[in-house]
């Protein structure tokens, strides 16, 4: 999908909208802001947001059957929130006190409004708030119509009277009582109201499944079109129907009725709500100021925060889902005059999906957040450097490092390509050696092998050539082979193969070796198991996981994330490089999880856990190494043991399967003998700053001269520019061999320096 | 920038001074000051002003 198409997806986000109560409210209350200012304390303002959709608030506090209280959330809890005595209370409080008096100009237009029941009466009084004379005409000697048939001990006579004597005082209404309407005269007026009641005149209008339609400017409302309506709907229609008179007025245009419920979209998740023991109100009569608000801070001021509950990257900034994807549409359009800073939420996706599994509506801001990466690098203002190391690390395995592997009763016979995935062979060869040694002896002379990598760096850089390039190769090994199936080893590279080459069949190694796998006697241990992010779909990988760290004998206590709720582990996005610190939080609230063991199956995952401390061991620790100590607290190799464990496990492999002699070509940098600290060591593994960074520009700082020294203290500096980033290095150069490196530092920006005409 | 008189370019032999130079990012060109030959016009910076100023202005352009 493109960019505009997600964006406009997205704008389906709900995160805005009314809960469940206000949806169900008759009078169709904003109850998050009335019970936001009753926590605070602002009892008259809380009072003035109500009368605005009230109207008649001693009537309607008095009346309402509130609905609401069949859908609050916090029914399930201890008990519904009292809305209609926090509504009576504002009421009450307020009811004594002068009417404010603004001044309100007045219109030069003029309204007629037939019939005083609770619609006519409320769009009345509305419009005259507003300053449109109004003349209310009104068949009988009292107004209020049905309002009067209200069981006198739900409303008393006395409270009816007091609010419909509000009405009388209003400046531009002017009543008249008595009034018998025999013709529909509306020549001196601008519109015209027809709020004559169930079996009131319609003056020849025509009534259709459309509605009641006479000519353009007189509406139609009430219980004449509804018979029996809820008087609070009624007021409802009467306060609706003042606004589209008065746009009808404003731009001649007759607009219908937008209807007055809609169902809620979202349901709050209360699971983790205590329930409290309620003691108030002392009095039913006669609440007190704290214990309405006591009653109002219960509520839970319910909106849709599905996606944000279970996001780190949206807590980390902030943001709500809305926020967020304005910032991403700011970012990609160039909005230069709205909101900055859109970049780095998009650059801190970890593409985990838990947002899309959890939205009521299906807002994808996964896939919101990789096609912006993919516009903005299009576009060339994605700091690409920053995902330099990682697609490094990529050309290495495809270059350097990759390796195919025929099956040994060859080509012809290819029914299944092992393929393991990059990070796997860095992490540990073995883990590689011994799952093809198993994979060949399960199906003998028919498994090939391809150490390649499937392309996830390029995909989440936004770097669609590099993608397209990967995937190509990838699908042209395959069709090289007549399509086998291919054995796929790590979670990621499984979703990428799903997404990018669908073509191709898949089987999951753990699916296989599941089912072969002898079973163990117990070890009376117990261990958790991660899940990692891009398993979260496949129930039948995960159900296998389980069934085979059971049979290597262990227990297993399920941690919160388990299943669909699988989260990242940190590694996911390449948010390692342009948020270091959310890559920590995750990892903190990942092992924050759980106290056992962590076995998990993707190595990305478990080497994240190892430089955290956390005790983790991948599936294949438990099946193939279980016998080795120490394998949980193996910390995960320096950036150049990396690559050389790939370069080892080609060789290894090109041995024992191919008979053949893997001859490193070295490159003329690499002969350069680095001396470096183990403090800059450990800087080095941190920025992601590899060795061969310093060989390539001491190697041309030598072989060009181009180096500064400094004469205090003996030491060169030299810079040279490899892909996005430009390396430094401060070094001393005793002996003849030795390169003794005292720092090394990398920048984005690029220094133009061919410009030898200036002159400062 | 502050005038280190122990930098010398090594190949032409000459101090280092300060000169306009422009730094490129994003599509963005900027000038700044930075010690070079005054020959061979070969850069020098330190790590200071890496970490410090350069890299709050590569995140400011990012930003932008």
């Amino acid at each position: 999908m493109s960019i505009n198409e997600l964006l406009n997806i997205s704008n389906v986000c709900i995160a805005d909208e009314q809960p469940p109560c206000a949806c169900e409210c008759p009078l169709g209350l904003d109850v998050r802001n009335f019970i936001e200012k009753i926590c605070s304390g602002f009892i008259s303002a809380a009072y003035k947001l109500y009368i605005r959709d009230a109207v008649f608030p001693g009537v309607t506090c008095q009346i309402c059957d509130e609905p609401c209280k069949n859908v609050c959330v916090r029914r399930e809890v201890d008990s519904p929130i009292s809305m209609r005595e926090l509504e009576k209370y504002c009421w009450e409080q307020s009811r004594n006190k002068p009417a404010e008096n603004y001044y309100i100009p007045e219109k030069k237009k003029r309204i007629l409004i037939i019939g005083s029941g609770a619609t006519g009466l409320s769009c009345s009084v509305k419009l005259a708030q507003r300053g449109y004379a109004v003349e209310l005409v009104e068949k009988s000697n009292k107004l209020g119509g049905r309002l009067w048939d209200i069981d006198s001990k739900i409303l008393p006579e006395k409270v009816l009277e007091e609010e419909l004597a509000r009405v009388t005082q209003l400046k531009y209404l002017n009543i008249l009582l008595n009034t018998n309407v025999e013709k529909l005269d509306d020549s001196n007026f601008d519109a015209v109201l027809v709020a004559t009641g169930a079996s009131g005149d319609t003056f020849g209008a025509v009534c259709s499944e459309d509605g009641v339609y006479l000519r353009n400017g007189v509406f139609f409302g009430g219980s004449m079109l509804n018979p029996g309506q809820n008087h609070l709907m009624s007021i409802r229609q009467g306060v609706e129907l003042s606004y589209l008179i008065e746009n009808f007025i404003k731009v001649g245009r007759m607009d219908v009725s937008r209807g007055n419920k809609h169902v809620c979209a979202f349901r709050p998740d209360v699971r983790n709500i205590e329930p409290l023991e309620i003691t108030w109100p002392r009095n039913h009569n006669a609440w007190t100021k704290e214990e309405v608000q006591e009653e109002a801070k219960r509520c839970l001021l319910c909106s849709c925060s599905n996606c944000t509950d279970v996001c780190d990257m949206l807590q980390y900034y902030r943001k709500s889902a809305k926020q967020y994807i304005t910032g991403v549409g700011n970012t990609v359009h160039k909005n230069t005059f709205t909101e900055k800073g859109g970049l780095q939420p998009i650059m801190s996706c970890t593409q985990c999906g838990l947002c899309k599994s959890v939205c009521p509506v299906d807002v994808d801001l996964k896939s919101l957040s990789l096609e912006s990466r993919k516009v903005l690098h299009k576009n060339g203002r994605l700091p690409d450097a920053k995902y330099d190391y990682f697609l490094n690390d990529m050309w290495h395995n495809n270059n350097e490092g990759s390796l195919l592997i025929p099956p040994s009763a060859g080509r012809e016979r290819c029914r299944y390509v092992y393929f393991p995935g990059c990070q796997i062979s860095a992490s540990d060869p073995a883990y590689v050696t011994e799952s093809y040694r198993w994979l060949t002896r399960v199906f003998p002379e028919e498994m090939a092998l391809m150490l390649y990598c499937c392309g996830a760096p390029a995909y989440w850089a936004g770097n669609e050539e590099e993608h397209e390039k990967v995937i190509s190769e990838i699908r042209s090994v395959w069709s090289g082979y007549d399509k086998p199936i291919f054995v796929i080893a790590c979670p990621s590279c499984q979703e990428m193969f799903q997404s990018h080459l669908p073509e191709i069949k898949i089987v999951s190694l753990w699916n296989i070796m599941a089912e072969k796998y002898p079973q163990n006697a117990s070890r009376d241990t117990v261990v958790s198991i991660f899940d990692p992010c891009s398993s979260k779909y496949d129930k039948e990988v995960q159900n296998n996981i389980r069934k085979l760290v059971r049979k290597a004998g262990y227990d297993i206590k399920e941690l919160p994330s388990a299943g669909e709720k699988a989260r990242c582990c940190g590694f996911g996005g390449l948010i390692y490089t342009t948020n270091r610190e959310l890559f920590t939080l995750i990892g903190e609230q990942n092992i924050a999880m759980g106290d056992s063991e962590f076995i998990t199956y993707c190595t990305n995952c478990r080497d994240t856990f190892a430089i955290q401390n956390k005790t983790s061991r991948h599936i294949l620790d438990i099946l193939f190494f279980e016998g080795e100590k120490d394998r949980s607290r193996r910390n995960p190799s320096d950036l150049t043991s990396r690559r050389a464990s790939r370069i080892l496990l080609k060789k290894t492999l090109m041995k024992e399967f191919m008979d053949s002699e893997f001859i490193e070509k070295p490159e003329p940098h690499s002969s350069i003998k680095l001396s470096v600290s183990p403090e800059l060591k450990e800087k080095m593994n941190r920025e992601l700053i590899h060795e061969e960074n310093i060989q390539k520009v001491i190697y041309s700082a030598e072989k060009s001269g181009n180096r500064v020294f400094n004469t205090s203290n003996h030491v060169y500096t030299a810079h040279s520019v490899q892909g996005k980033l430009t390396f430094w290095v401060q070094y001393t150069h005793e002996s003849d061999d030795i390169y003794n490196i005292q720092s090394v530092y990398y920048h984005r920006i690029i220094i133009e320096e061919n410009d030898t005409d200036e002159r400062g | 920038m502050n005038d280190e008189p122990n930098l010398i370019c090594y190949k032409c032999n000459l101090k280092l001074e300060p000169r306009k130079t422009v730094l490129k990012y994003l599509g963005f060109s900027l000038n700044a000051d930075l010690l070079r030959c005054p020959l061979c016009g070969l850069v020098y910076l330190p790590e200071e002003l890496v970490k410090g100023k350069m890299a709050e202005v590569e995140m400011l352009l990012e930003d932008k």
